[in-house]
């Protein structure tokens, strides 16, 4: 049972990537800028739209280890379980940072192979940002568990369009799937939070 | 019962309200659809849809919005089942009507997705066919995000039935689809497309639609349809609820109706009680429908241009007349080099983009069609579509996403004949070239002549008048001393009968020196005669100086700001010149300055020979930020800035060398293997080799065993380099390397990515491993060297 349907905007310029998942991206030491890396992320900030959306299921637990129900019907996945396990509830959520940042790659593809990897490196930085800023707007209130994404252990990938239609991420976010399973704009990530009940559920004040 | 078409210019028209929302308070669980009712519990959508009736409304909208032949293997079952509830629920009501609802299909267009055009307009004529057997009476799509995808279906409505066709898209706060159209952009392609009302629905409410509605009403000429949301659901009380109740919302719909909105209805979170409501109280209200607005305007996927008092410039450089290089790119099908050349011009400020890939020895029809996608891919500005071949000019009307501009047609009928059907299907602008069977006349007189029969004969289809841009033509002055001054005569004359002009600016100049000085001369004349259009080169500085002090001069420019900002980069561009031989091609290389390299190069052509700068300059310094790297003293970031900065030296060399001395290509063919997406790494090294001097065939990524042996046989390249990132795409790559060796053993392959390493590549039988680029580009320069 979805509930608490969560919509929210995320001003670019207070999304900060931290120094070492962009360094790791960039395959650089952490700390390291020059002028073009600089350029590219103004430039970057200036294009992304960053929204999130995000729904509170219920969470049911099957018999057999690793059998579990979020919201839209059974499937297995153990890895998901033990992640999940002594849950009653979890948020489910998409991020994006917008499809206007897939045409600046795609324009830079064909103009500047620098500036199109400095670009694609520092937007995937800025994707998993603004997919940490949601996920501490979700915990506000509560204890959430690390999130878990579709393709993480054997959380399957199939189950993607079940994820984002659940949090209407195709009218809100205009995330859509490729027949692949492959999410449009590139850099957006879905993600399950289980609400972990150890300190006793608190109410969300979101 | 009066048709709808007529109902909805004599009153408002009022459509009923939210259905999956309510079908949710009616028990419907998440994992269930809205139209798996339609065969489990068709008594609740009947009663849903007459609780619409009971609250006044003129239009119940069918159960269909999520069906498509995609979705759904039994979608005529669930079509028919949904009409039939209509059916049903509307037996009892006087003067209703059906609306058949297409919905997204909820994958992306290609080129940014995987929907190819033909397959959307495929899905959706699947679901008009059957709306047209189970009797709907409107065709409304709606909650549509794209711009293409609302074509597609447009297009589908069209050419499988002659309902009446309303589109809604669903516009986000910042007034745009969020794939970035703006409202004026889908008027003008959905007026052009023949659609019978457009508006808006769903998205963030009606408060957000009342910022929206006067870019609607100043710009369409059609009936206005407002269906919003009633608000954004949140949270309250731990219950979710949408945020604006039926009071307010019948409230915001009086203020969109003065505003222009004529056909209501609502969207999610709406409920009979808000149709009431709104009926009640918008009924009373007086009703007007839109004006007609004679606008001439093309329009992108995201903006329209409007062809008015102010000037616009249309990039030439897409037309392979003239351009060897260009040609040369098309005929080898490098689409880079075109795309490229559409990223600068837009760069150099045109709002217009001419494209023309006729060649006699390429199938145009596929190449323009290409072309028209892959240009839009890399840039938002609307196209002038121009070809003298009907089936491309068709081909690229049709996947075009806006409304293009049409080059052209002339006062032939025959070519009349062929290209006026389109821009009735399609919709566009098209440019009128003052010319027909007797040739172009000597007088201003005989082309506006000619320029009237165009426009008289494009009435006779059903294209406005605003909608022909007339071109009185050209001709070069050294052919005739007239030629420019009849030419202007004619401009001045078309524009006094409130007609846009247009010119290929360039022609005056044909055949003499130094054209430029003549061309920005005329056009500076030509648009003091009232000249909208102007097809020219945007690299041309003269061109571009009239340009921007015509628009200051003129009025057109508030606070000569454009002026300012165009004269500061010029300046900047002026001063940096002096300052750059101060660096030697090397060191601009190594620090990874494009810019800088290019100019230096450029300069240093004049006297030194190509190859040596090539051999003693652009692949030392690659070496030495090579070794940086190797050593790790720098980093992949500087590497590719370096790469970059080569291949700006590499181009300016490149034209200088005479095709004699060019020699036989060292080339390498690349491909991420089949099941692969990931190509980061393949496209690192593609941008190594090709700044080393290497021609690349990239065929991009999850490519099949086959498309890499065809490839070794078309281009006769014996060096193969293949990427995979995951580890269940080695398998993929091992099939690559059998097959290729067992077409020829000594086709030599490299691999690489991120779940290689030496042991890999020798068990799948890889003739090198590479673990970086500059790994690759070594064994590559080794390769070619042996």
């Amino acid at each position: 049972m979805f509930s608490d349907y969560i919509y929210k905007e995320l001003a670019a310029d207070t999304l900060k990537p931290s120094e070492i998942e962009k360094a790791a991206r960039l395959k650089t030491r952490a700390g390291f800028s020059n002028e073009l890396i600089d350029f590219c992320e103004k430039r970057l900030i200036n294009t992304m739209n960053c929204r999130f959306c995000a729904v509170k299921t219920d969470i049911v637990y099957g018999a057999e280890a690793g059998i579990i129900d979020v919201g839209f019907g059974e499937f297995y996945s153990l890895s998901l379980y033990e992640n999940l396990y002594g849950c009653k509830k979890a948020f489910i959520f998409a991020v994006t940072i917008g499809l206007e940042v897939d045409r600046l790659l795609a324009r830079l593809y064909i103009s500047s192979p620098s500036e199109h990897f400095i670009t694609d490196a520092l937007a995937s930085a800025y994707a998993e940002a603004a997919c940490n800023s949601a996920n501490e707007i979700l915990a506000k209130g509560c204890n959430l568990k690390r999130r878990f994404s579709p393709g993480y252990g054997d959380f399957p990938l199939e189950l993607q369009p079940h994820i984002l239609k659940s949090v209407n991420a195709e009218k809100y976010l205009n995330i859509t799937l490729s027949k692949a399973l492959m999410m449009t704009p590139k850099k957006s990530i879905t993600a399950i939070a289980g609400i972990d009940l150890s300190e006793g559920e608190k109410s969300s004040d979101i | 019962m009066i048709s709808i078409k007529e109902k909805i210019k004599s009153g408002r028209l009022y459509f009923d309200g939210g259905f999956g929302t309510m079908l949710q308070s009616m028990g419907l669980e998440g994992g269930q659809t809205p139209e798996s009712w339609n065969l489990s519990y068709p008594e609740r959508i009947i009663s849903l849809h007459k609780a619409y009736l009971d609250a006044g409304c003129d239009v119940i909208t069918a159960n269909t919005f999520g069906i498509n032949s995609q979705k759904y293997s039994n979608y005529r079952e669930l079509i028919s089942a949904a009409m039939d509830c209509a059916e049903k629920a509307i037996s009892g009501y006087k003067d209703r009507y059906i609306a058949f609802d297409i919905g997204p299909t909820g994958r992306l267009m290609e080129p940014m997705g995987d929907l190819g055009f033909e397959e959307a307009v495929g899905i959706f004529s699947d679901c008009v066919k059957e709306a047209v057997i189970n009797g709907a009476d409107i065709i409304i799509i709606e909650t549509m995000n794209d711009c293409l995808e609302t074509k597609a279906a447009v297009l589908a409505a069209k050419e499988c039935s002659s309902l009446p066709v309303f589109v809604t898209n669903a516009y986000d706060k910042s007034g745009k689809l969020m794939t970035g159209a703006c409202p004026h952009a889908m008027i003008a392609m959905l007026e052009g497309l023949g659609a019978d009302a457009i508006g808006m629905n769903c998205s963030f409410g009606p408060d957000i639609m009342l910022d929206i509605i006067d870019e609607f009403a100043r710009y369409s000429s059609l009936p206005i349809i407002v269906q919003p949301n009633a608000g954004l659901p949140e949270v309250v009380n731990g219950k979710t609820v949408y945020t604006i109740s039926a009071d307010e919302f019948s409230e915001y719909m009086c203020r969109l109706c003065a505003h222009g909105a004529t056909i209501l209805g609502g969207c999610c979170g709406t409920t009979p009680e808000y149709i009431k409501r709104t009926i009640e109280k918008t009924s009373v209200l007086p009703f007007s429908l839109p004006e007609k607005k004679h606008i001439t305007a093309v329009s992108s996927y995201t903006h329209a241009v409007v062809i008015d008092n102010e000037p616009i410039l249309i990039g030439e450089r897409i037309n392979p007349t003239g351009k060897p290089r260009l040609k040369e790119a098309l005929r080898s099908g490098d689409m880079n080099y075109v795309l490229n050349e559409a990223i600068k011009q837009a760069d150099l400020g045109v709002q217009i983009l001419d494209v023309n890939v006729g060649l006699p020895e390429i199938d145009e029809a596929s190449v323009m069609r290409q072309t028209v996608l892959a240009v839009q891919s890399v840039t938002d500005l609307p196209l002038q579509l121009d070809s003298s071949n009907p089936d491309a000019m068709e081909g690229a009307m049709r996947v075009y996403a806006g409304k293009p501009l049409v080059n052209s047609v002339n006062g032939e009928c025959a070519g009349m004949k062929k290209i006026f059907p389109l821009v009735k299907k399609y919709g566009g602008a098209v440019i009128a070239l003052t010319m027909d069977e007797e040739g172009i006349p000597d007088t201003a007189e005989g082309r506006l002549e000619i320029a009237e029969r165009i426009i008289s004969t494009a009435e006779s289809y059903g294209i406005p008048k605003e909608d022909i841009i007339v071109d009185p033509l050209c001709l070069t002055i050294s052919s005739g001393k007239s030629n420019a001054l009849v030419t202007l005569e004619a401009v001045k004359l078309i524009h006094s009968k409130g007609i846009k002009t247009s010119l290929g600016v360039s022609n005056v100049s044909f055949g003499l020196p130094q054209r430029d000085k003549i061309n920005s001369t005329f056009f500076a004349l030509a648009l003091e005669q009232g000249l909208n259009l102007a097809i020219m080169n945007p690299h041309s500085k003269p061109m571009m100086d009239v340009y921007y002090s015509f628009k200051a001069l003129h009025g057109l420019d508030d606070g000569c700001i454009k002026y300012i900002e165009y004269a500061s980069n010029d300046s900047a561009q002026q001063a940096k010149a002096p300052d750059a031989p101060q660096n030697t091609l090397i060191s601009s290389i190594v620090s990874g300055l494009k810019d800088d390299s290019a100019l230096i190069c450029r300069d240093m052509l004049k006297d030194t020979p190509p190859l040596d700068i090539i051999n003693k300059h652009i692949i030392p310094a690659l070496n030495e930020i090579g070794i940086k790297f190797e050593k790790k003293q720098a980093y992949l970031p500087q590497l590719l800035m370096s790469a970059d900065a080569a291949t700006a030296a590499f181009e300016e060399v490149k034209r200088c060398i005479p095709p004699e001395l060019k020699g036989d290509e060292r080339a390498v063919i690349l491909a991420t293997v089949k099941g692969d997406i990931h190509d980061i790494g393949k496209n690192i090294v593609r941008v190594m080799l090709e700044s080393y001097g290497f021609k690349v065939y990239d065929l991009g990524r999850d490519v099949p065993a086959e498309a890499v042996l065809d490839c070794v046989i078309k281009t006769g390249c014996r060096l193969v380099g293949l990427s995979a990132l995951m580890t269940t795409t080695v398998s993929s790559m091992e099939e690559t390397i059998k097959l290729l060796k067992s077409h020829d053993p000594s086709i030599t392959t490299v691999v690489g990515g991120a779940v290689l390493n030496q042991e890999y590549a020798d068990m799948i039988g890889a003739d090198f491993y590479a673990k970086d680029a500059m790994d690759t580009v070594r064994y590559a320069e080794e390769f070619y060297q042996k």
